[in-house]
């Protein structure tokens, strides 16, 4: 099978993650070696958002075909174009192999991480040109809001979007149209509509990859859900952190204002609405939704108590609608396609599907989209292609700082609202992180608590002080001084922090504290009476060891070790000078032989671990 | 209002609220105590604090009362154990943050009673030294709580004071972020000069980028520090008084506004000016004038005390009858025409209406005039044509305008308080235009809240009001109208006629304002105004051509020349002035704090405000002079003059004054329309307005309030240097003034300060127990400080002292090669130490460093130290390690149990004790109530017993006996001196209860020395600029 050169495209993924592993030389030496080849009249070139497999960029993928190359080097460039583009030929060092079956696959769509998707919301990823907006219109893209203007009255759309069944998708999963009903009931005028894409969990990136692979479905989105509960202003706020998105949001916006999807009088309708962009300043407590008002009131972003809610009394106290990125992203489709046909995706409570953020330890870290109720085990092993090294699985943590962990024993649940909220965790947005077996878990519940305590907005008592008691108790049960009283002031102030706390960054604040307790006690425990650390993270709770056997006195170590702890003269063997030992880490990953183990203080319980070799 | 009555229960109780009212509200207004702070009425919720959660049945979790809405039928839980125990927890993170030795103490009772006298030290940790001592919300929540203890880490804030900004302190270590006083800066008084900055556990209240106060557009209003929950926040020239119960409810007289505020005195001296609801106007709020400068000017030194009359040319005091009879004397040798009053703007009605009396009964003279800028004319105008024949709404509606125009008005500076109100108008939807004339800026924070600024000539401003007018008909309209007086005469009455015969007389929801600058221009007006129709500018013309001879004035002239051609000068003032040259007796009187009388307010309501302080010495009320004058002029001939109090005057200016009739009755007649006026299309205008009123106008019987208030004068001038942005400023050169020189001087721990100064001398001759006699300058007080280290060879003593009232607060103003004036030293007697066995040392707060050069000594004799050393918290520690390389055991004890063991000095004495510890002799050094505990547990076990006592030091030579105290021997009292026979003194012999009352003798003097002593700014600026 022969394809004519000339309907080829070469596409490049451009999404942050690519983009960071360097996708714009990739894209230079593209459109240079083209040239020289003298193709690049014949050949287009096409930019993408992220296609979400960031595991394995920098890619490339050549339609028509479909053959996706992966992990490339603008060394690698030259193959593709004289190897594959003009002689047909497939590169086969450069395709992606299953590490199960171990062969390789050509096609983007074979590639299991893919293939076990279900993509409604992320399917324009990767697939067009997202500050094109012809591309997005080809593609199916504002029939929805041409077919809502001239078809729908407001409550038409509300009912509709009721009926989908579609929640809402910034963590909370309140029913999105019931939301609108009660804004589009509320009295008072003007009204607002807000898209929270201040995403700030750690780890997280689901919103900013549809911002930057696919902006016009949230300007779509946001104009259906304007039109539904009568606003004529909106506001979409970014943080700062995400520049390519703000850049990418401010292109289309203009482009969808020239082409009248806003602005006045939209496609003939009569109905006006604007969309401004703000950047918000990188505060996680902003993506809280009264927060956010009040940063873009211009105000410090601290949340209000509710009642009044934002549907009565939101930004300038005037009834506003708030909604997440995806939310609004998801509009599109469901208007497309009908209420029905999502409802029936997903489970009974749950429908359509849901974007994770799938990171840690995981072989396939990316963007994964499936539908509401597949098992976490799925999500893993399937499409996460499991854990690197062979190591045990330990964890998943859902949700983000305001989640929790979940153990191996509940891999097999599904992922809905409930399901996760009665394993003391919560859907989130959809940033999920694997732990394996090295992974301390008290360590985890002080990352995260760190986390929520210096990003406390400070207004609230118990979320301010208790996270900070919080963090300074967890401190001490890795420094190995804490005591069983610490223990249990712990879980009382993380009781008191829950139950007390103004807003929602606070009330889940303990949950990576309060799951941890309850699947991985035994850790807490051996921490403050044993004083030993069994994932041998926690550094007062270890020691490097040099095995007398093991060791050449190669010296690698001594020139790493920056502190100058390891003795030893050459070819003879080495040691550590415990007290001068800052735990870097730098000895046990250099050393060629092996010979370095982390000790347990207290137990001598040695575990070797092994060297992962490049990757 | 007859809104409809609904039902819900709180606690099984039945009760009424109204639509829109939270839990909270409904609860305090049903009188149940639920548990909030940071709730403020006027404010939106906050629901920071978390301690008013409550539990309505059939919902989850727990809402905040605060901000949850009361609904019909609601079933409401305030206490209960689960909420109680929640309330707790939070309590103990809040109080896991703030200093509260003073809440958990078990001496907290008795410390009252023991405490120093004015402990004013810069940083508060608990106890005495909080300003919050007797208001502390913290206290009522813990004690409601029943919170005793405290199991959970203890992470103080350790921010340095701030406190060079003028009449109030900053201590952030203390805030508990409530967020009140960023809510009332920004939301009430649209100021905003404070917010909140960084997050978590650093969030805390600052001005944004760590500038003073002063810097920033603060008003220095107060509202801050009033809602102030806890010690945080408190006005620096009175938060050592001790707010007692003793206050009189009263009104502000440095306006018209008249707001209202609680009094506080102590011993009849005015301590502090707290404001009060009473004035649904000002509505707890106030200005800088009223919240902090009033207790400062009245209790001012300089105030007259005595009246004088001039002997030989220069004035001396007198008696009042040998004045009073010296006036009548004098009076009799001039004809009724010859003679003049003038009265003063700031007079209440009753002494004006005394001196009217006065004047028109015994002199049988019509020439009174109210003293007042030129143009008086335009106040005859004004009342002539609208205040009695129109009625005013009350001005605190003025909020619920449509629009509100202000002409030539600079609320912000005159009647900040009027500004709040503005702002709530413009919040709700009001129009506010600015209508000035040209060379009149106004202030930013006036121009925050106007939709439009317009600079106008005199006759753009008069075409804008015509050409305008239909845009504001039929709406609710108020007119603002300031520096009446300042405005040319004929300019003034045309704008008059325009604005009443164009907005206010045809519409029937349009109120025009006039601000006066004054107290009660008014209220002295209306009582004159009926029989004597002389402006002031008549009878200065007429002193100008001879035609006065006596003039009796109740405030001083500016042209104080005027006077030059007066035969009898007759003043009577609460400050002396240029016009003292002229006068012939001075009267003193008493400020309006002093007397009690009233004052027409803004809206033209008879306010009566309340003695609130004794008068400084003999001055008088202006009423009670005049009675007392008036009954020695008559000779006893009339009975007219027999008044007991200002109240029985009033009753009589009820009866006799129509204007004052219809206002006791609060009934405005109408009388209907005036003709139709006639404006000058070209007409000339006099004069050009004057600059805009400015802070240091502000006056009160003619006495510039900056010129008394150091601070207040402070910010005047720091404003006038930033704009000016003088750079070329040079710091101050270090003045040699001695040959004591600082080496260091460094703050160890909150308060307390290591001070290393080079005297060789006295570093020779050193032994332990010694102590110096410092003077930072020539004007200090001599300060006896322990030496705590010497070092012969670099020739220099170290003296660790605590920052405890005003001279241990300007040696903290030393910097490293600034030079003191003096050091008088060693004095005292040596203490020598033998091998006893065990020696205890025992030191609290500043006893810590005294008792280092004892610890070397003992040990060096080679007896066992055991040291214990107290304080209120962990943080106030200092020299630990140099005790602990000293002692053989060291105890800690905290009162909060953040090291060591929770509890006193007796605590630690009583663990060493019970664990049979032998001690041979032991040592104290601290406050008077440590040594007194310590002395009594040592005396059950007797063991010989030494503390070092402070006293007050004046020579240091036992001659002039300010340190004399009692020792008590075989039952006999005996008497020595700290200086010569001490400072060490057996324990168990001291007369404590003696000692503790002869230091408190000083507290009120120690107090007005803060109230005198400006702020740093300035210099601070100066610093900076430079750098």
């Amino acid at each position: 099978m022969t394809i004519p050169i000339s309907l080829r495209k070469i596409v490049i993924c451009r999404g942050t993650g690519c983009n960071s592993l360097n996708a714009e030389a990739l894209n230079n030496t593209v459109k240079d070696l083209l040239q020289e080849y003298d193709l690049s009249n014949i050949i287009k070139i096409k930019s993408t958002g992220c296609h979400g497999f960031c595991q394995v960029g920098p890619t490339i993928k050549i339609e028509p075909e479909n053959v996706f190359y992966i992990k490339l080097k603008p060394s690698d460039i030259p193959d593709i174009i004289e190897k594959h583009l003009i002689k047909g030929e497939i590169v086969e060092r450069l395709l992606y192999r299953d590490p199960k079956t171990n062969k390789l696959i050509p096609n983007i769509d074979e590639i299991p991480f893919f293939k076990e998707q279900k993509l409604i919301v992320t399917q324009n990823c990767g697939k067009i040109d997202p500050e094109d907006i012809k591309e997005y219109i080809d593609n199916g893209g504002y029939n929805s809001l041409n077919k809502v203007l001239k078809e729908f009255s407001p409550l038409e759309v509300i009912a509709e979007i009721k009926k989908s069944g579609l929640r809402g998708r910034g963590g909370s999963g309140f029913l999105t149209g019931q939301k609108w009903l009660f804004c589009h009931e509320a009295q008072g005028s003007p009204k607002y509509l807000i898209c929270n894409a201040d995403e700030g969990d750690p780890g997280a990136f689901m919103d900013r990859s549809i911002l930057e692979s696919d902006p016009h479905s949230v300007i779509e989105g946001m104009v259906i859900a304007a039109y539904a509960i009568g606003a004529n202003l909106g506001y979409i706020y970014i943080r700062e952190e995400y520049p390519l998105a703000i850049k990418r949001f401010s292109t289309v916006l203009k482009q969808a204002k020239e082409n009248r999807y806003l602005g006045k009088n939209i496609l003939n309708s009569g109905f006006d609405f604007d969309i401004d962009l703000i950047k918000g300043a990188g505060a996680f407590v902003c993506g809280e939704e009264t927060a956010l008002m009040e940063s873009i009131m211009g105000k410090r972003g601290m949340p209000r108590p509710r009642p009044p809610y934002p549907a009565n009394s939101g930004l300038w106290n005037k009834p506003t609608n708030i909604n997440n990125v995806k939310t609004f992203a998801y509009l599109p489709k469901i208007i497309e396609k009908g209420a029905e046909w999502f409802s029936s995706i997903g489970t009974k409570d749950a429908s359509g599907t849901i974007v994770i953020a799938l990171t840690g330890k995981i072989n396939n870290s990316g963007l994964v989209e499936v539908p509401m109720g597949t098992t976490i085990r799925k999500v893993v092993y399937d499409i996460g292609g499991g854990i690197p090294n062979n190591k045990a699985f330990k964890a998943i943590q859902t949700g983000g700082p305001s989640g929790g962990c979940i153990p191996k024993e509940y891999l097999d649940t599904p992922l809905d609202y409930h399901h996760l909220t009665d394993l003391g965790s919560i859907m989130g947005s959809g940033g999920f992180i694997v732990l394996d077996e090295d992974t301390c878990m008290v360590d985890l519940a002080h990352y995260f608590i760190s986390f929520t305590q210096k990003e406390s907005c400070g207004k609230c008592a118990p979320c301010r002080i208790g996270t900070r008691r919080m963090l300074n108790i967890l401190t001490k049960i890795k420094e190995g001084t804490a005591s069983i009283e610490d223990l249990r002031s712990l879980e009382k102030i993380a009781d008191v922090v829950k139950k007390t706390s103004l807003c929602g960054l606070g009330q889940t604040a303990p949950n990576p504290v309060l799951t941890t307790l309850k699947y991985f006690r035994n850790e807490y425990e051996a921490h403050i009476c044993n004083k030993s650390c069994p994932a041998l993270v926690c550094e007062n709770l270890f020691e490097y060891i040099i095995s007398e056997q093991e060791c050449t006195g190669c010296d690698v170590c001594t020139n790493n070790c920056s502190s100058k702890a390891i003795v030893g003269e050459s070819d003879k063997t080495h040691s550590i000078v415990q007290g001068l030992c800052t735990k870097c880490g730098l000895c046990f990953s250099s050393c060629p032989y092996n010979a370095i183990s982390k000790e347990s203080k207290n137990h001598y319980q040695t575990v070797r671990l092994a060297i992962p070799n490049g990757g | 209002m007859a809104a409809k009555r609904k039902f819900l229960y709180i606690d099984e109780t039945l009760v009424e609220f109204n639509e829109g009212q939270t839990i909270l509200e409904v609860a305090k207004e049903s009188q149940i105590y639920i548990p909030t702070l940071c709730y403020i009425k006027e404010l939106l919720p906050y629901g920071g604090c978390r301690l008013c959660l409550v539990r309505v049945e059939g919902t989850k979790g727990f809402p905040p009362a605060c901000s949850t809405p009361a609904e019909e039928g609601m079933n409401i839980l305030t206490n209960g154990k689960e909420l109680q125990d929640l309330r707790r927890e939070v309590m103990k993170l809040i109080m896991s943050e703030h200093p509260h030795s003073c809440i958990v103490c078990n001496n907290r009772s008795e410390c009252e009673d023991l405490k120093r006298p004015t402990n004013k030290s810069g940083r508060v940790f608990g106890c005495f030294s909080c300003p919050n001592n007797n208001d502390c919300d913290l206290k009522a929540v813990t004690d409601y709580l029943g919170l005793k203890t405290n199991e959970y880490e203890l992470e103080y804030k350790n921010y340095s004071l701030e406190r060079d900004d003028p009449f109030f302190e900053r201590d952030y270590s203390l805030c508990v972020l409530c967020g009140k006083c960023v809510r009332v800066c920004n939301e009430l008084r649209g100021i905003g000069a404070i917010n909140f900055i960084n997050r978590g556990h650093d969030t805390r209240v600052s001005t944004g980028v760590n500038q003073l106060h002063i810097e920033t557009n603060c008003q220095f209003c107060g509202a801050c520090v009033d809602v102030c929950p806890t010690g945080a926040l408190s006005s620096k020239n009175t938060k050592w008084s001790n707010r007692t119960n003793n206050y009189v409810n009263s009104f502000c007289n440095f306006c018209n506004i008249g707001c209202s505020f609680s009094y506080y005195n102590s011993n009849g001296i005015l301590t502090d000016s707290i404001p009060n609801e009473i004035n649904p106007l000002s509505n707890g709020q106030a200005c800088v004038i009223g919240r902090f400068c009033a207790p400062i000017f009245n209790n001012n030194n300089e105030r007259l005390r005595y009246p004088m009359i001039k002997k030989n040319g220069a004035l001396t005091p007198t008696t009042w009858d040998e004045a009073f009879r010296y006036i009548s004397e004098k009076l009799k040798l001039f004809k009724p025409e010859e003679i003049a009053f003038l009265l003063s703007p700031d007079l209440s009605n009753e002494s004006a209406y005394l001196i009217n009396k006065f004047a028109n009964e015994s002199l049988k003279t019509n020439q009174v005039s109210l003293l007042s800028d030129e143009n008086i004319n335009n106040l005859y105008d004004f009342y002539e044509k609208y205040t009695i024949r129109s009625s005013r709404r009350p001005l605190e509606n003025i909020d619920s305008s449509n629009w509100i125009l202000l002409i030539n008005s600079d609320v912000q500076i005159s009647h900040p308080v009027l500004l709040i109100k503005i702002k709530q108008a413009k919040d709700n939807g009001a129009k506010i235009i600015s209508l000035n004339l040209n060379n009149y800026e106004l202030p930013f924070e006036t121009k925050k809240l106007v939709d439009e600024e317009l600079a106008l000539t005199e006759k753009e401003l008069i075409d804008y009001l015509v050409e305008n007018k239909t845009e504001f008909r039929n709406q609710k309209g108020s007119i603002i109208f300031g520096n009446l007086m300042k405005l040319s005469d004929k300019f003034t009455k045309d704008l008059i006629d325009l604005l009443l015969n164009l907005y206010v007389l045809p519409e029937k929801d349009v109120n025009l304002f006039p601000l006066w600058n004054r107290s009660n221009t008014e209220g002295v007006f209306q009582i004159i105004y009926e029989k004597n129709r002389n402006t002031s500018l008549e009878l200065f013309q007429k002193i100008r051509d001879g035609k006065i001879k006596a003039l009796y004035l109740t405030e001083r002239v500016k042209n104080a020349e005027l006077l030059e051609n007066i035969d009898l000068v007759i003043l009577q003032d609460i400050f002396p002035s240029d016009n003292f040259k002229y006068a012939d007796v001075v009267l003193p009187s008493c400020s309006f704090l002093e007397q009690s009388g009233s004052i027409l307010n803004s809206n033209l309501e008879i306010i009566t405000s309340e003695q609130a302080a004794y008068p400084p010495d003999k001055a008088l009320p202006d009423w009670k002079i005049l009675s007392d004058l008036a009954k020695i002029v008559d000779e006893g001939t009339f009975q007219t003059f027999n008044y007991t109090d200002s109240n029985e005057i009033l009753e009589e200016i009820v009866e006799k004054n129509r204007f004052f009739r219809d206002r006791s009755n609060s009934k405005l007649k109408d009388l209907g329309k005036i003709e139709q006026i006639h404006l000058n299309p070209n007409g000339s205008y006099l004069k050009t307005p004057e600059k805009a009123y400015s802070l240091n106008s502000i006056e009160y019987r003619g006495e510039k309030i900056s010129n008394r208030v150091s601070d207040l004068n402070e910010i005047i001038s720091f404003r006038q240097l930033k704009e000016s942005d003088k750079k070329e400023e040079k710091p101050e050169q270090v003045k040699i003034i001695s040959d004591y020189k600082v080496i260091s001087n460094k703050e160890i721990a909150p308060n307390f300060y290591e001070l290393v100064i080079e005297v060789p001398l006295i570093a020779k001759k050193a032994k332990p127990g010694n102590f110096v006699i410092l003077m930072k300058d020539e004007q200090s007080e001599k300060t006896p400080l322990t030496i705590s280290n010497w070092d012969e060879s670099k020739g220099t003593i170290t003296i660790y002292f605590q920052e405890a009232g005003f001279s241990t607060k300007k040696f903290t103003e030393l910097k490293d090669g600034d030079y003191i004036f003096s050091v008088v030293g060693p004095l005292g007697n040596e203490i020598s130490f033998e091998k006893y066995g065990t020696v205890l040392l025992g030191g609290g707060c500043y006893g810590n460093g005294a008792i280092l050069p004892l610890a070397k000594a003992a040990k060096k004799m080679g007896n066992k130290v055991i040291i214990i050393l107290e304080s209120r918290n962990r943080n106030l520690f200092y020299l630990e390690e140099q005790f602990e390389e000293i002692a053989d055991e060291m105890v800690y004890c905290t009162s909060d149990g953040s090291k060591g063991i929770q509890g006193k000095i007796e605590d630690g004495l009583k663990y060493l004790l019970d664990k049979g510890e032998k001690i041979d002799r032991s040592y104290f050094i601290g406050c008077n109530m440590m040594m007194k505990n310590a002395s009594e547990i040592t005396r059950l076990y007797n063991i010989p017993t030494y503390v070092s006592l402070s006293t007050i030091m004046i020579d240091g030579t036992g001659m002039c006996g300010g340190c004399r105290l009692t020792l008590i021997e075989d039952g006999k009292e005996i008497t020595k001196f700290a200086c010569v026979d001490g400072p060490i003194f057996d324990g168990h012999k001291v007369n404590w209860e003696s000692l503790t009352k002869r230091s408190a003798q000083y507290k009120e003097p120690e107090i007005l020395v803060f109230q005198n002593h400006s702020c740093r700014a300035i210099e601070k600026m100066k610093v900076s600029n430079f750098n």
